[in-house]
């Protein structure tokens, strides 16, 4: 059989041709593909294994086995060491997904049903995908720094001379944690509400028509019709947001930049997550100047690092995806 | 059945309420940003935030207007963002270097921003676009090998490959250039992807077999039946692209410092202070701010159908 069809394209020119083509036009992205995903993906494999090790009498390095140092080092420096910002992510998610993800689907449902004003609504909650997190980060930031002192001082002694005397919604270390889970729900609307009011209105007339001549409401009618309708899309949409529990910075590189300006030891303590810090020791290891003052981790241990939350990202997504298709809600 | 349209009433005023509130956060931000891009220091720092443009007697804004629109022009003059290239030492100390290009100017971050949010976009869609077509309508046992990569790419999430793709992109001299974030960008998979499979799996067959039969060539068949059904989409989802690349500045942040766009000169303005001596003050912050915005809005308000229609036909349908 394989010996046909080589044949096939030896002797047919229209067959010929078309796998040239075929060859030639996917050579670019499968190139790109093996770059950029598959020699990526195993060189941070390898690096993981290995350490740079500075050679004798020459300048550069060499590569070095070194299981399990670079592991041992991401126990001990990194894990151990910042458990908190660990804690700070799961407890950030733990709070921000579950509050974002009702809200979204509430909204979503509203501008399915084409209710007053949906389409404005619609424009509305695409904004914050529409203009830079950067944008909405400063200008919330500049508004709850110096409008919000003015506020407060306005409330408490009846004029604004007493501004000084606050901190700020996003800096006050009693309100800085839910300033940005605030943010953080309030900017995330956007395309998820596109995708699940895309995904509703491909829903059945005939089933909802039914449901209401059975007597449903419109909340019955939301859960027990819509969601488990769309349940592919939310599973999908879930997914994708359990990937980046560890990767999740939470927007506190746009509202506060990377040295958390303003923020106390104990507002810091707060707020930062792993994603952050994560992030930010990767920018540091392309910088020289950063590295002239020292880095914390190597590239081969943010390398381990990255595989240790592979590890633990993979079998989370696999079971949360398994548990929502046997536990989720059905039609029937 | 009365107290179920009760019910529904409920419902609705209070996702409604909920939902007014929203767009009146939304407003009053974006609303109070406009202004006070247009405010002076002083007044600013005198009357407030949360004050309209005043004139203040004995200060500058006492011999114009309550309205400063130099402000714009001076943050155009003034805006700049640093373009350098650190390579790793750790790597390889040999090639270790510090090179800095100098400052960018305004002109300088737009063409950086435009080159990655037009042609940066512009190729990855068209990428996907083709990829899609040849594992759809070419039947290869690679076709299919490919699509099932790309399934996997989405199912299994890889965290931690930054600094691999930095050490590549040094490895391939391709660090803070043009040539590396077009590179980088010339990839396939994601949602896209399966939109453009999806329609060219429901595509008869017929369309190519009726050309091919008239001696048109696979190029030929490419250029002048297959881009011609799609274009639309791909100039869509280019725009959609457009949108993302115009905000994004953590590619120039970590991959491409070389490389600074407006968005990175705007966080740099606001967050780093200490490297725009000229433009200190919340008012310079916000009106850099605004100018990130307002192109993109302009955007949004020309093509807002084609933006929010093509994602909402893209969503993963139930």
């Amino acid at each position: 059989m394989e010996k046909t069809v080589k044949s096939n394209i030896i002797n047919n020119p229209r067959l010929r041709n078309k796998l040239i083509f075929y060859v030639l036009m996917l050579a670019l992205p499968f190139i790109q593909l093996c770059l950029f995903y598959v020699y990526v993906n195993f060189s941070t494999i390898y690096m993981s294994f290995f350490k740079m090790v500075e050679r004798v009498g020459v300048l550069g390095f060499d590569m070095q086995f070194a299981f399990p140092d670079n592991f041992v080092h991401v126990w001990n420096e990194i894990i151990v060491e910042h458990a908190w910002k660990i804690g700070n992510s799961a407890k950030m998610y733990a709070i921000d997904f579950p509050i974002a993800l009702t809200l979204q689907l509430i909204f979503s449902y509203y501008i399915y049903k084409k209710y007053p004003m949906s389409g404005f609504f619609k424009v509305i909650l695409y904004m914050p995908a529409l203009i830079s997190s950067l944008v909405f980060a400063i200008l919330f930031n500049r508004l709850m720094y110096d409008g919000y002192m003015e506020l407060r001082s306005i409330i408490d002694f009846g004029d604004t001379s007493h501004a000084g005397d606050y901190e700020g919604f996003l800096y006050d270390d009693n309100t800085v944690f839910l300033g940005v889970m605030v943010f953080n729900i309030w900017c995330q609307f956007g395309v998820n509400i596109l995708m699940y009011s895309g995904a509703m209105s491909g829903i059945d007339e005939s089933i909802v028509e039914s449901c209401h001549l059975d007597g449903c409401n419109l909340i019955q009618e939301f859960w027990y019709i819509s969601v488990p309708l769309i349940f592919p899309t939310l599973i999908a949409l879930t997914i994708t947001s359990i990937t980046g529990i560890f990767n999740n910075q939470f927007g506190l590189l746009s509202l506060y930049g990377e040295q958390l300006s303003g923020l106390s030891q104990e507002a810091v303590r707060k707020v930062n997550t792993m994603g952050f810090y994560m992030y930010l020791q990767t920018k540091r290891i392309t910088d020289l100047r950063e590295q002239l003052y020292g880095i914390e981790h190597t590239a081969s241990e943010l390398c381990a690092y990255g595989l240790c939350v592979t590890l633990v990202v993979i079998p989370i997504v696999f079971g949360v995806r398994h548990l929502l298709y046997k536990y989720g809600p059905s039609v029937d | 059945m009365k107290s179920k349209s009760k019910i529904d009433l409920i419902f609705k005023i209070c996702v409604a309420s909920f939902l007014v509130f929203y767009a009146l956060t939304i407003f009053i931000l974006l609303g109070w940003g406009l202004i006070q891009s247009f405010r002076y220091i002083d007044d600013y720092t005198y009357n407030g935030a949360l004050s309209l443009p005043t004139k203040i007697e004995g200060f500058e804004a006492e011999f114009y207007n309550a309205l400063k629109f130099g402000n714009y022009k001076t943050i155009m003059e003034h805006f700049y963002c640093e373009s350098k290239v650190s390579y790793f030492t750790m790597f390889d100390s040999v090639n270790a270097v510090s090179i800095n290009h100098g400052d960018v100017g305004v002109g300088g971050l737009l063409f950086n921003t435009l080159y990655m949010a037009v042609i940066c976009s512009f190729a990855q869609v068209f990428i996907t676009y083709l990829v899609a077509f040849l594992c759809a309508k070419y039947k290869f046992k690679f076709s299919a090998f490919i699509y099932g990569l790309v399934i996997f790419m989405m199912t299994v999430p890889t965290v931690g490959t930054q600094p691999a793709t930095v050490k590549l992109l040094q490895d391939l001299n391709l660090f803070g250039r043009y040539g590396g974030m077009l590179l980088m960008r010339c990839c396939f998979g994601g949602m896209y992807f399966l939109v453009f499979y999806g329609f060219f799996e429901g595509l008869p067959d017929s369309y190519v077999e009726a050309a091919e039969i008239d001696g048109a060539s696979q190029l030929n068949i490419l250029l002048t039946i297959i881009i011609p059904l799609g274009i639309k989409t791909i100039l869509t989802i280019t725009l959609i692209l457009f949108v993302a690349n115009w905000n994004d500045y953590s590619m120039s942040y970590i991959y491409m410092p070389s490389i600074p766009t407006l968005a990175l000169a705007v966080y740099e303005l606001a967050h780093i202070g200490y490297k725009h001596s000229s433009l200190t003050g919340d008012v310079y912050k916000i009106a850099g701010t605004m100018m990130l915005a307002i192109p993109i809005t302009l955007i949004f308000v020309l093509f807002r159908d084609k933006i929010m229609g093509d994602i909402s036909a893209g969503g993963l349908k139930g």
